[in-house]
């Protein structure tokens, strides 16, 4: 390049985006919304919802529309889902970034921008007036070898945006769950809270009344307490549960205090996913193997590249030059070619990209075994939620209105007083937080499936405590 | 009197079944003809068609067992087995008995009789039967193990002896007792004296045969619980417990004995309201008749038999029922907080979202339970409960009534309703003015 030296000098160095003029013929591109369509349909078995990129006022206007509509109403599940691609910032950023590094991609596919370069220098009397447009010579003679990378390249960014989706859809889910699980919780814990609440008031009256002493009042007091701390903790859960899911549906303040979600979770589906129904995306299909082989196949031809040229680097200038003394115009134009061969760089490229390559085919493997393994756990994680929350549903808690109902008449017939009446009555509630956590479970468990048979797996703990079941040891 | 005479017409009656009295008599004794009993009615047994005379015992809710005379030898077939028996109407319990029921059939028989008692045994463990108060050889006393080997499920025993004085009796396994007796196994035994007139037995119009015992079912549920020492929740007579036990019908002036014997851990004060009656025996025998003395209330202590006699010369319907007020409620919790005095209507609205079905109770007393028609579990009869005339009773477990008319016939043990009261001679409410209450200050 010219260089201005100790000249006094004034450079203006313009990157001029020619890509439509120099854009050969088969060159890659990225259309988002093309993207955006191939995403959507590569994931349709996932989840059926829309993916929107807002750019322009209309896509705004129909995300908002979308928005509105799911507000007005109780939210479910595949509502939640839409609402927060339509809604989330943190979803549109990660869109708009999918979208950057698709264009990065297929930009590693053209020539390189042309360098157009303008110089000024006057040195004394003399003022020279230089421009070079500057393009990469070997960017045009590798060109077709360096498209096929780069369609490799944004096929993986493609990919990764699927998987992003893929991510982003089960969170959630995932959040959708559990802010209603934990909204399930805090009304037990109300309830738990009550009837320790009115055994206290009623230890109370029955201090004033002589009928019971301070220890036997103050132990009734002491559930209270806990029922109270739990109720607060609760509480808290709920709201965390609440604001997590506000976050990733990225609602505002307004759209927040609209938001309406059900009362509670979803019964577990009478039939659960059959081994059929989760091995139904062919092992090759799976976005985490998709990556893998797509990565291997990017990097093997880079490395096909290498081999040849990747160690050169060979830029070519077209030089005009205009000197003009005293106004006299003199113009001469000739071609400057330089080239740089970095041969001492020709051995450990070349090996790397070998341990590139190497280590790509192994971690494609490596994504094939585990891609069965975190199958078949989180099928079994699946199943198991599945099986317990049916239990929950189908025995345990028909066992607990059994206990409720006897108790009662227990209390009819004077056999248990008030006080052992209530203290039950908080056992059972207490039964109740384990039935929500086994449809907690559940439901963490099918999102967490519906990712992995795509090929995106999820870490869900299984039997994890959860927001812990008080109340169910006091007393006896 | 036992005489040659007696001896061939039992042998005729016995159907000719033993030709001549040199044969060995197990060889002779095909098994007396099994008699059962399916409910608990009260069965009154005719005079005996055999055997020595004597006038037999009614055994409320229960019957006497009918005995075959062979070779002069008075043969009985017992049968302990498991039985369903009904202790109040809509409630049933799973217990061990004899003869298809709990307590298991009276058994009368006559100063000087031999008898011949064979046991089957038709429990899943070993049992055996101990012949309570009885003088009799060491080795009829029936404790397992130390007079006899257990008789074994399946097996047939016999037990042999000469009844020798008259008195009430109770007969009980003594194989694995507290559980066999938790369970309902127990029964009464009457000896009644050879003379018609005895100078301490007195000839009574009605003779009633009662055995206390005690229980320990969960309400809802119908086996007893084996292991309970102490806190028995049902208290009955007869294995019956109120409203479910007969009430004593007898006629005016009719003289009455009472013979209670107690096979609970407790001891019980039975006590009769508008007569006075006088004990005329203990387990020991008829008492002296210089140490009778009028009682209303008479205690029944553990392992022990009374027998008390009046004349019931007042009509009416007579509460008649142990004096332990917990002994006359039915199935209980003994940790159910007094709430006299404590106003809680204001929360029932708060209990209410949690136990829809609360109602309140006890804030004034228990009569509450009474009053309210609420659901309790399955097999359960209300802790306090019983229809009268004049409302609910109230009661439970151990309580009857005798019942006095002067037109119950002679022999009629059937219920006559509840009594006619003259006018005038049931309490009635004062509507006059209420003075203010002056009360003595002290200084
Ligand atoms: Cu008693």
């Amino acid at each position: 390049m010219i260089d201005g030296g100790e000249r006094q000098c004034r450079a203006v160095r313009l990157s001029v985006s020619l890509v439509a003029a120099f854009a050969l013929s088969g060159c890659v591109s990225v259309n988002i919304d093309k993207s955006l369509a191939s995403t959507t349909e590569s994931l349709a078995a996932f989840s059926s919802a829309e993916l929107i990129l807002k750019r322009t006022k209309e896509d705004k206007e129909h995300a908002n529309a979308i928005v509105e509509a799911a507000l007005n109403d109780t939210l479910d599940q595949s509502q939640a889902v839409q609402v927060a691609l339509a809604n989330s910032a943190n979803f549109q950023a990660l869109l708009a970034s999918s979208w950057a590094r698709s264009a990065q991609a297929a930009q590693s596919g053209r020539i390189a921008n042309p360098v157009l370069s303008l110089e000024d220098i006057t040195t004394g009397p003399e003022r020279e007036l230089t421009q070079v447009l500057t393009i990469g010579l070997l960017d045009i003679i590798r060109l077709p070898a360096r498209q096929k990378a780069a369609k490799s390249r944004v096929e993986f960014a493609q990919l990764q945006q699927s998987a992003d989706v893929v991510q982003h859809i089960t969170e959630v889910r995932q959040a959708w769950v559990r802010a209603i699980s934990m909204q399930q919780r805090f009304i037990v814990s109300q309830q738990l809270f009550e009837s320790a609440e009115a055994s206290a008031e009623l230890a109370l009256l029955m201090e004033e009344a002589g009928n019971f002493n301070r220890l036997d009042r103050a132990r009734q007091q002491s559930f209270y307490i806990d029922a109270a701390t739990q109720l607060s903790a609760a509480s808290h859960s709920a709201l965390a549960a609440r604001e997590a899911l506000i976050r990733v549906l990225g609602l505002n303040e307004e759209q927040s205090a609209r938001l309406s979600l059900p009362t509670e979770l979803p019964s577990v589906p009478d039939e659960p996913l059959s081994v059929e129904n989760v091995s139904l995306v062919p092992l090759n299909d799976r976005l985490d193997v998709q990556m893998a082989s797509a990565a291997l196949n990017a990097a093997s031809r880079a490395q096909g590249l290498g081999n040849v040229f990747s160690f050169t680097d060979i830029e070519i200038g077209v030089v005009s030059e205009q000197i003009r003394e005293d106004g006299d115009r003199e113009s001469g134009t000739g071609v400057e070619l330089e080239i740089v061969l970095p041969l001492f760089d020709f051995g450990p490229k070349r090996d790397a990209m070998n341990a590139i390559t190497l280590a790509l085919t192994n971690t494609l493997e490596a994504t094939y075994l585990d891609a069965a393994s975190t199958l078949r756990e989180s099928y079994s994680a699946y199943r198991t939620a599945h099986a317990t929350a049916v239990f929950f549903e189908e025995e345990i808690v028909p066992l607990q209105e059994i206990i409720v109902e006897e108790n009662t008449w227990q209390y009819n017939g004077m056999i248990i007083g008030v006080f052992e009446l209530l203290a039950d009555s908080r056992r059972q509630i207490a039964g109740l937080i384990s039935a929500v956590d086994a449809h907690e479970q559940f439901w963490l468990a099918d999102a967490a499936i519906q990712a992995s048979i795509i090929g995106r797996p999820t870490s869900i703990n299984v039997g994890g405590a959860a927001a812990g079941t008080a109340g169910g040891n006091e007393e006896h | 009197m036992s005489s040659r005479r007696d001896f061939l017409k039992n042998i005729s009656i016995a159907g000719g079944a033993v030709a001549t009295s040199s044969v060995s008599t197990f060889a002779m004794a095909a098994l007396p003809e099994l008699n059962m009993q399916e409910g608990p009615d009260t069965q009154i047994s005719p005079d005996p068609s055999e055997g020595r005379h004597y006038h037999p015992v009614v055994t409320p809710n229960g019957w006497t067992l009918p005995f075959r005379m062979n070779n002069n030898i008075k043969e009985f077939h017992l049968v302990a087995e498991p039985v369903v028996r009904e202790m109040a109407p809509g409630f049933e319990a799973n217990l061990w008995g004899y003869n298809g029921q709990s307590p298991g059939p009276t058994i009368e028989v006559v100063e000087g009789d031999q008898v011949r008692i064979y046991v089957t045994n038709k429990l899943p463990e070993h049992t055996s039967i101990h012949w309570h108060g009885q003088r009799l050889p060491n080795g009829m006393d029936g404790v397992t193990g130390l007079n006899q080997p257990g008789i074994p499920p399946g097996k047939t025993f016999v037990y042999e002896f000469v009844a020798r004085r008259p008195g009430t009796f109770m007969y009980h396994p003594h194989a694995d007792e507290m559980v066999q007796m938790a369970m309902g196994m127990m029964g009464s035994w009457v000896t009644h004296p050879k003379q018609h007139e005895h100078s301490l037995i007195d000839h009574v119009d009605r003779d009633f045969c009662v055995l206390l015992n005690a229980f320990d079912i969960n309400p809802g549920a119908r086996t007893p619980k084996i292991m309970t020492m102490v806190d028995f929740n049902l208290w009955g007579w007869n294995s019956r417990i109120f409203p479910g036990i007969d009430s004593f019908n007898v006629r005016k002036n009719d003289k009455v004995r009472m013979r209670f014997g107690n096979l609970t851990m407790t001891n019980h004060p039975i006590h009769l309201h508008g007569h006075e009656f006088v004990v005329t025996g203990t387990d020991g025998g008829p008492t002296l008749k210089t140490t009778r003395t009028p009682e209303v209330t008479v205690d029944v202590a553990i392992g022990q038999m009374r027998q008390f006699e009046f004349l019931a010369d007042e009509e009416g319907d007579w509460a008649f029922h142990c004096h332990k007020s917990h002994h006359t409620m039915n199935a209980m919790g003994h940790d159910v907080p007094t709430l006299i005095g404590v106003d809680h209507t204001g929360m029932t609205a708060k209990i209410r979202k949690l136990l829809p079905d609360y109602m309140v109770m006890g804030e004034r007393g228990m009569a509450d339970m009474t009053e309210m028609e609420m659901p309790l579990p399955d097999n359960t009869t209300p802790m306090m409960t019983g229809d009268g005339p004049f409302g609910s009773v109230e009661m439970g477990g151990m309580f009857s009534m005798v019942k006095v008319r002067k037109d119950q016939p002679a022999g009629d043990y059937s219920d006559p309703g509840w009594y006619e009261h003259p006018p005038g001679t049931v309490a009635f409410e004062y509507t006059g003015e209420l003075p203010d209450p002056t009360r003595f200050s002290a200084g």
